[in-house]
């Protein structure tokens, strides 16, 4: 047996062993060098200005970065501070979708529960984005400046095991050229007392993020946080903002040509605000 | 979703067992592709072939307890293969430089009249590995299994690259000893 042989019977490793390799170490040394060191300095005056903002109003902060040798990938995680949406406010169809979730619920103690999602959340894929809207009573605040088809939609609406709604998502995917965007909106109701944190990745190790601010023309505040080259050849664009109780997210992934078109879509859709 | 319930949606041939097995892997098996092939297309291939294999292999195949073992087992086959098929020469190199690290372990190369039986080999290599400690096996796995560059390795342990390359040194010498106490012939 020759070393690519012996290389390719390595397949017949433990799984636990495997699996045990992929965890982060139990004992890391951090070696705070270069644009990590960087990145720290900077993270203290993120948190400092996002404990202000906490204070201060609604909105989104960074409370941290997420290192490749803890993660699957690197990325950042943001705390939000939203308003909560009165259940009253919402469409009597969310009363059928609270029955099926404590439904699921139960089809979970039995062992006969086989959803894709968990118990807790009811999914539907055939909404589009306005349908979505007015499904839960809403009327549309999904503010998109663009005239595209929509690739993907997705509501997803989650709650309690005693049917609690809790939390809307809802999911608008589309593609111009080779940049894809994702609009998203999130609603939290009086229900939800979880805390509000959210967590992105981009694969690679050695994937930095930058934050900027860029203002609406309605006064508030829409949070940008880009990326450099992930290990696919792509980069992240993503801006937050909170208007009325919503989370608006729009994620743009793109490659380095496209950067000043993807730069252009994200104000776009700032200026909507 | 639990790994369970994923198996279970395979063994019901579901095709939501292909969505949610990407969904819940798709990124760390990518990454893996990534990392021996070196290509983002042929990347992508791997994991979607992973797929298309593991639906194939499950039923009779069971990973319940480890699924993710198992479909990244098969991106690390699919990718390798790749390398060789298309002479990718950088990534080439470096399949062959493991090749050669590899081959230290062996006690007689080239005998090919007395191989190990993988069950044989399995039990060998499972029995060597746990006498390690922890951190050496895991060493061991990042560099052979995950084929990780000696760099990343250091990175991940928080250690220098010179105890890296030491550790694996000693590693390989342990193998090929404990493969010859043993009465292994490979």
């Amino acid at each position: 047996m020759r070393g690519n042989e012996f290389l390719d019977k390595m397949e017949l490793i433990d799984p636990a062993y495997i699996e045990a390799a992929d965890a982060a170490p139990k004992e890391k040394r951090t070696v705070w060098t270069g644009w990590r060191a960087v990145v720290a300095a900077c993270l203290c005056v993120v948190l400092l200005a996002g404990t202000a903002m906490a204070v201060s109003g609604a909105g989104t902060w960074l409370v941290g970065f997420l290192s490749s040798e803890e993660n699957v990938g690197t990325g950042y995680e943001l705390s939000a501070n939203i308003g909560r949406f009165p259940t009253s406010a919402l469409s009597e169809n969310l009363q059928a979708v609270s029955e099926e979730i404590i439904r699921q619920f139960q089809q979970l103690e039995t062992g006969v529960y086989a959803g894709d999602w968990g118990p807790e959340c009811w999914v539907n894929r055939d909404f589009s984005a306005d349908e979505a809207w007015e499904f839960i009573g809403l009327e549309s605040m999904q503010k998109t400046p663009w005239d595209l088809e929509e690739c993907f939609d997705m509501l997803t609406i989650c709650g309690s095991s005693t049917g609690e709604i809790e939390r809307i998502l809802i999911f608008t995917g589309y593609q111009m050229g080779d940049i894809r965007l994702q609009a998203d909106a999130e609603i939290y109701t009086e229900n939800y007392t979880g805390e509000l944190r959210k967590t992105m990745r981009t694969i690679g190790s050695d994937v930095r993020f930058a934050e900027t601010f860029l203002p609406t023309p309605s006064g508030n505040s829409c949070q940008v946080i880009s990326s450099s080259v992930n290990e696919l050849g792509r980069l992240d664009l993503t801006g937050y903002l909170v208007e009325n109780s919503v989370l608006y997210q729009l994620h743009i992934s793109y490659q380095e040509p496209d950067a000043a078109r993807a730069e252009e879509l994200l104000r776009q859709w700032a200026d909507m605000f | 979703m639990e790994d369970e319930r994923i198996v279970d949606l395979f063994l019901a041939r579901d095709e939501n067992a292909v969505r949610c097995a990407a969904e819940k892997y798709g990124l760390r098996l990518r990454a893996l592709a990534l990392r021996i092939a070196g290509e983002v297309q042929t990347a992508e291939e791997c994991e979607n072939d992973a797929y298309l294999a593991a639906w194939n292999a499950i039923p009779p195949a069971e990973p319940r307890d480890y699924l993710y073992a198992f479909l990244a087992r098969i991106v690390r086959n699919l990718a390798l293969n790749r390398c060789r098929d298309r002479e990718r020469l950088k990534r080439a190199a470096f399949v062959s430089e493991l090749s050669r690290e590899m081959e230290e372990c062996i006690p007689a190369p080239d005998d090919l009249e007395s191989r190990m039986d993988d069950l044989a080999l399995r039990e060998a290599i499972n029995g060597f590995l746990g006498t390690l400690g922890e951190e050496k096996r895991n060493i061991f796995l990042r560099r052979y299994w995950y084929l990780d560059p000696v760099a990343e390795i250091a990175k991940r342990f928080g250690i220098s690259q010179s105890k890296v390359k030491t550790t694996l040194f000693r590693v390989r010498k342990q193998l090929r000893e404990y493969l010859e106490k043993e009465g292994y012939t490979l």
